[in-house]
This record gives structure tokens, sequence and C-alpha cells, in this order.
């Protein structure tokens, strides 16, 4: 199954269809992001409508976050987002050295925002703040934990990825291309936009 | 490179609207801190959920059902949590 069709407006009834089944990435890998993108979803929700939301304590909770930190940790996570667009579209344009190179510094950027988490939770932890201390932290444990478990899967795909480009042959019999695991990186991209204003801005 | 693959979407202006698309959620990420409001804040999240999933995912070459899931589900949690909120 190719995965990285393009075929532009369609012109027919069949043709429509035909571009639904092929979403770049290929099919499988959209049918994981809605459902992820539905988790996550709930999550806010959940969020938003916690049953202290919004009162003093909340509040003192969100402004113990570090907005600094979290607004770089951004830019990183977003840098990597368009390092892997280059990436695939450098695949696209048979320059595979490029690729890889795109791919690897947008693991890298991965593993910079890793860190700088780890080093978010290592303060809040040893402030006392865990996931107990509180509803707020609560969510901002659970989600963005689990965001963090989805960045470092990526970050693992992004390096099979660039080990498979590498190969005189890569992706030839494969469903899973470089647009597949670089839609996989980019639903990282797309959870953390909600969630760095819900848990880090806002009164 | 995929035997099946079009140029048509690797074109020199392909990368521009990547970098572009970038400097756009660059410079929205960085007025976020200096915005008060959680419904300011939550709409520019959604329109850099949108920007992401059209520009950097190709959305826009997509199934227009694909780009309706899309930002459908932006606008949904925007609305739901500024409400809420």
């Amino acid at each position: 199954m190719s995965t990285d069709f393009h075929p532009g407006p369609a012109t027919t009834a069949d043709e429509a269809t035909s571009t639904f089944f092929y979403p770049p990435g290929g099919l499988l890998i959209w049918i994981v992001i809605l459902l992820e993108l539905l988790t996550f979803g709930l999550g806010f929700l959940g969020f938003a409508m916690a049953e202290d939301a919004g009162s003093p304590a909340w509040l003192a909770a969100r402004a113990s976050l570090d907005v600094p930190l979290a607004t770089v940790n951004t830019v990183i996570l977003l840098t990597s987002g368009l390092a892997v667009a280059l990436g695939v579209a450098a695949w696209q344009r048979d320059r595979r050295a490029t690729a890889i190179r795109w791919t690897l510094a947008a693991a890298g950027l991965g593993v910079a925002f890793t860190a700088l988490k780890v080093v978010e939770y290592v303060a809040k932890w040893d402030a006392g703040l865990g996931p107990a201390a509180g509803s707020f932290f609560g969510f901002y444990w659970g989600l963005t934990a689990f965001h963090l478990l989805h960045v470092l899967a990526g970050i693992v795909m992004l390096l099979w990825m660039a080990r498979r480009l590498r190969s005189p042959a890569p992706f030839a019999h494969d469903a899973a291309t470089p647009a597949t695991t670089a839609a996989f990186w980019h639903m990282c991209d797309l959870v953390w936009v909600f969630l760095f204003p819900l848990l880090y801005l806002g009164q | 490179m995929s035997a099946s693959t079009p140029t048509q979407a690797v074109s020199p202006a392909w990368t521009r609207h990547l970098v572009i698309a970038w400097v756009l959620l660059v410079a929205l990420t960085l007025a976020g801190p200096a915005l008060g409001s959680t419904g300011l804040l939550l709409a520019i999240a959604g329109v850099k959920f949108t920007l992401i999933g059209l520009v950097f995912m190709e959305l826009r070459h997509a199934h227009v059902l694909w780009r309706v899931l899309l930002v459908g589900f932006a606008l949904f949690v925007a609305a739901f949590c500024a409400i809420a909120l």
C-alpha cells in the first residue's frame, strides 16, 4: 500500500473514495491518531470539568508551573515537527541523506524535550507536588506523562525510520513509510498545543 | 523513492510552506504567555492544531473528511474547554 500518494482534487466518486482511504501516512496510522486524540480529548474535557477547576487552590497550583521552561519545550517540539516534515519532503525528492539528517535532528529534539520534561518533573517532585498534591496536579502528571510516553515511542519510531532509510530499498514492501512515522510524531504536537495552554497558561 | 509518489507535494514551494507554518506556530507560542484570556489561548491552540494538521501532516492534500475530522476536533475541544473553564 502506498501511503504517500497525493492524488489532488478528486473528479469522480471513485477518486473521492480512493483519496479517503489513502490519507498521508496511511489509513491505519490515522485510525490510531484519531483514537489517541479521542483519548486525550476526554482527558482535556475531564480537566475542564473538574470540580475544583478555577478554585484558588487550582490557580495557585497552575501558577507554580514553570511557564518559560514549558514555552521552550513547546518550541522544541514544534521545531522537531518541522524537521520531520522536511525529512519526509526530502525522502519524497529521493534525497535520502538529507531525509536521514532531518529525521535524526527530530529525534534529537525529542530527546531534548524529554530531558527538559524530566527536569520539570524532578523540580515538582522535590517540592512535594506529586500526582497526589491535589486535583490539578493529578491531571498535570497524568496528561503530561501520557503525552511523554507517546514522545518516547515517537523517538524510537524516528530512530527506526532513520535506520530503514539507510537500507538499499527502504519501505519497498512496507505499509509504514516515513510519512507514517511523521504522522505519529505530529500527533504529539497536536496534543501538546492544547496541553500547553490548558495546564500552563490561562486564568 | 516510491514509484507512486508524485512530485507535486515536494516542490520548493512546499518546503517554504513548512517553514512559514513553523514561524507562525512559534510566533503564536511565544505570544501565548502574554495573553490572559483562556478563551483566546484556546482559540490560538485551535489555530496551531489546524496548521499542524493541514501543513505538517499534509492533510490539505487529503480527502475533505479528514480535514473536517481534524478541524472539528480542534473546534470542539477549544469551545468546550473555553466554556467550562
